[in-house]
């Protein structure tokens, strides 16, 4: 019913450890970076394909990811329900290192859907925070000199200024 | 080897990021422009983001209403200074804290109210001949501000295309030049210095009047690039 059959093709991934992953390749279409270098190749694609900028950690939790909503897209009266479940606890389940590596990753292989439920995730981390939080968060050097940012805390100060009444 | 890579991550992907965060709080956009250099920088070539605005036509992204100035028209009630009802040397003899709290909302201070910006607002507060201009003004009731006198409703707006306004020709009209700027202490939301008082130019509905102490029913200022400061309050009852 669905493409997916005993005999689809298998695609072999390898990591920067060179830890080997098998994917079948209606996942493989996801990662459009795996994808391109699939179509570029004139004959099958039979040994592993390297991937220099993912770690095993992250490609791992990528076709978790991947593998886990195509379960959930087979099965069409649960699916949104299922999802959000599934992407809820993902997201709980990573520390912010994990989740920045997994941007990295993510981007890295073009994974769109998963880069921009993480950017999700990200923009949910960093809402209401401090100034000096969200530079720890991206690992960013204050680049202001001390008159610029001073400049830029008075032209910003009335948004953290409400009214005030007796 | 993540948190160095992190800081090089593509404009792309901080945009979309950027593009998450709720676009009804100013607050996210002070925040991210404070970040560094490239996120301010980010967030003014993508002006309309964070940006809850009318349509775009009417505010070209120029000098006279860049992203801040438009937020700020926005999110921010100019305070008690900028819409006239306080001079700068009128708080001589408060107590320290009534002196605190009314040096904090005499400043521009995060609106209370409606966040948003509409013609049919502008409309009500000007007089007939200049209905075709078009000013864009906070909905009712604007920023509540309690004084011991009376309720001050104060707005903030802006005019689309200010020099080609019949309010700016009426104020530019010859002789009154001049007699109708006054000090507001600057505008609140750029850097002009000088107002003009859209009462006393005779800019304003004439049916609003006056209090029995003197004081203007309606009050709006406008500087030279077509931002509005002002303040209703309530009609009184026997006039």
């Amino acid at each position: 019913m669905s493409g997916i059959s005993d005999t689809e093709r298998m695609i072999t991934l390898k990591t920067v450890e060179g830890t080997l992953f098998d994917v079948k390749s209606s996942i493989a279409k996801d990662i459009k970076t795996v994808q391109a270098f699939i179509d570029d190749s004139d004959d099958d694609v039979t040994s592993p394909i390297p991937l220099p900028n993912v770690f095993t950690r992250e490609l791992s939790r990528i076709l978790d990811y991947l593998n886990n909503h195509h379960r959930f897209r087979s099965d069409i009266e649960k699916a949104d329900e299922e999802m959000a479940r599934y992407d809820a606890e993902f997201a709980k389940s990573m520390s912010h290192e994990e989740l920045k590596a997994l941007i990295l990753a993510a981007n890295y292989l073009n994974v769109k859907d998963l880069l921009e439920f993480l950017n999700q995730t990200v923009a949910d981390v960093i809402q209401n925070k401090s100034v000096e939080f969200v530079r720890n968060f991206f690992g960013i050097e204050n680049d202001y000199t001390p008159e610029e940012e001073e400049k830029l805390r008075n032209e910003n100060e009335w948004a953290f200024n409400g009214v005030e009444q007796d | 080897m993540a948190e160095a890579l992190f800081s090089y991550l593509s404009d792309d992907i901080l945009v979309s990021i950027f593009s998450k965060l709720d676009g009804s709080d100013p607050r996210h956009r002070a925040v991210l422009s404070s970040v560094c250099t490239r996120f301010c920088s980010l967030l003014r070539q993508h002006h309309r983001l964070l940006l809850p605005l009318p349509p775009s036509h009417h505010f070209p992204n120029d000098s006279t209403n860049t992203p801040e100035i438009l937020l700020k028209l926005h999110f921010c009630c100019p305070g008690l200074l900028h819409a006239g009802v306080v001079s700068e040397s009128g708080f001589g003899s408060e107590d320290p804290i009534g002196k605190r709290r009314k040096l904090c909302n005499q400043k521009e201070h995060l609106a209370s109210g409606v966040w948003s910006l509409s013609r049919e607002q502008g409309s009500k507060l000007l007089a007939r001949q200049f209905r075709d201009d078009c000013l864009y003004i906070c909905d009712w009731p604007g920023c509540l501000h309690l004084e011991e006198k009376r309720k001050y409703r104060l707005f903030r707006g802006v005019f689309v295309d200010f020099k080609e306004t019949r309010v700016w020709k009426a104020l530019n009209d010859g002789k009154n030049k001049v007699k109708r700027k006054v000090d507001v202490g600057g505008c609140a939301f750029c850097k002009s210095e000088e107002s003009w008082d859209l009462h006393s130019a005779f800019c304003l509905r004439r049916v609003f009047g006056f209090h029995d102490d003197g004081e203007p029913v309606v009050r709006a200022f406008v500087c030279d690039n077509g931002h509005v400061s002002g303040a209703w309050t309530d009609v009184p009852m026997y006039s």
